[in-house]
């Protein structure tokens, strides 16, 4: 994992700031990439108040960017662990940022990283209708089977788009056919 | 037995014909065939009416009625015997009758076929094209191995849409789909069809 000089000097920085206040630190910054706080905690903290403001923005937005790295890489609490320690930041910290990173790396993961990735439209569900035609006002004696068909499609927001077509038995049948040889494409994949 | 009727004045345009010759009558029948093809040209009805040396509205209208005749016949796919019954009720010379039966069971399919690309419906399916693939990485995660399938839908109104699905997905939407087709083969469908016929 390669992190940018900013970032690692942000780890040294943190020598500068009292140990008492590493632990509520920490919170916040595992707060806020789990959305359950924002920055106007440090408001509310007597502690984190008292800091210098330019230093807690780089301490905190290096510790940010550390975290998220290390999600994308798919670093686990150990490997976190070890890596940070490669970089001179204060050992107890790293213990205290390794555990709060394991305990909840699989969460952020899930909120910020799997939604923002470039998305097609993804198929849900599908439904389907079979009728019979009889006639119509332009043509009579039709008397013909048709299928009605309608997908599911929810986009990265979340919407809901349908999609919705109609086919005749030969269309179906063939609509079949080649979705059969999609399925077994992937069975012969693995 | 299904018979067509016509109103006073398209009877009247009707007996138009009786008053011409038989080539000069079949040329009128095609002339309306075209046009319910799709094939209007007011200037072809222009230089028929004057190279035949008649009325052009009468010509025109002669059309028309035509046209009425046999878009209703092909509508209700009159048989043989429902069709002339039809044509009697202007009491047509034995040539004319034989042209308007010839040009109708001649064209028959085709007016049909017209007919039901007019009537109401859905935009059907063109095809539909897939593609598996597995996603590796992307600017946020890496280190993944997620097989998805890439498809694209065309449909008759000329809308093209892609999506993406997952294996369970597409699965699931095969199985439904297959068991829709099986409906078609079912004793329920078998017997309503019976039924309606």
């Amino acid at each position: 994992m390669e992190l940018s000089k900013s970032n690692l000097n942000s780890l040294s920085l943190l020598k500068k700031i009292p140990k008492s206040v590493h632990q509520e630190l920490l919170s916040l910054i595992f707060g806020v990439l789990l959305q359950q706080a924002d920055e106007t905690e440090i408001e509310k903290s007597q502690s984190l108040k008292q800091i210098d403001s330019t230093l807690l923005k780089e301490v905190f937005s290096g510790l940010i960017t550390i975290v998220i790295q290390a999600i994308k890489n798919n670093l686990n609490a150990k490997s976190l662990a070890q890596f940070l320690k490669d970089t001179n930041a204060p050992t107890e910290f790293v213990g205290l940022l390794s555990t709060a990173y394991g305990k909840t790396f699989q969460k952020i993961k899930e909120i910020h990283l799997e939604t923002t990735g470039f998305y097609l439209k993804k198929l849900i569900d599908i439904n389907w209708r079979m009728d019979y035609i009889i006639k119509s006002n332009k043509i009579e004696q039709i008397d013909k089977p048709v299928y009605f068909i309608d997908l599911n499609l929810q986009k990265k927001d979340g919407q809901i788009e349908k999609l919705k077509f109609s086919c005749d038995t030969n269309q179906l049948q063939d609509l079949v056919t080649t979705l059969k040889d999609a399925v077994l494409a992937k069975k012969t994949l693995k | 037995m299904v018979i067509i009727y016509f109103n006073n004045e398209q009877k009247e345009d009707l007996q138009f014909l009786q008053e011409l010759s038989f080539e000069v009558g079949s040329k009128i029948v095609q002339v309306s065939i075209d046009f319910f093809k799709g094939n209007y040209n007011p200037k072809l009805l222009q230089n028929v009416s004057t190279k035949l040396n008649l009325p052009q509205l009468k010509v025109e209208r002669c059309v028309y009625a035509l046209s009425y005749l046999f878009t209703e016949s092909s509508k209700l796919s009159l048989s043989k015997s429902d069709f002339l019954e039809s044509v009697n009720a202007i009491s047509p010379t034995k040539e004319i009758e034989e042209c308007l039966l010839e040009s109708y069971q001649k064209n028959r399919e085709e007016m049909r076929r017209i007919l039901s690309e007019m009537s109401l419906k859905l935009p059907s399916i063109d095809s539909l094209q897939w593609r598996l693939d597995v996603q590796i990485s992307s600017r946020r995660t890496s280190n993944e191995a997620k097989p998805v399938y890439l498809l694209k839908l065309k449909t008759s109104d000329n809308r093209t849409v892609w999506f993406q699905a997952d294996y369970n997905e597409l699965e699931s939407m095969t199985n439904q789909l297959e068991i829709a087709l099986k409906e078609s083969k079912s004793q329920h469908y078998k017997r309503i069809k019976k039924y309606i016929k």
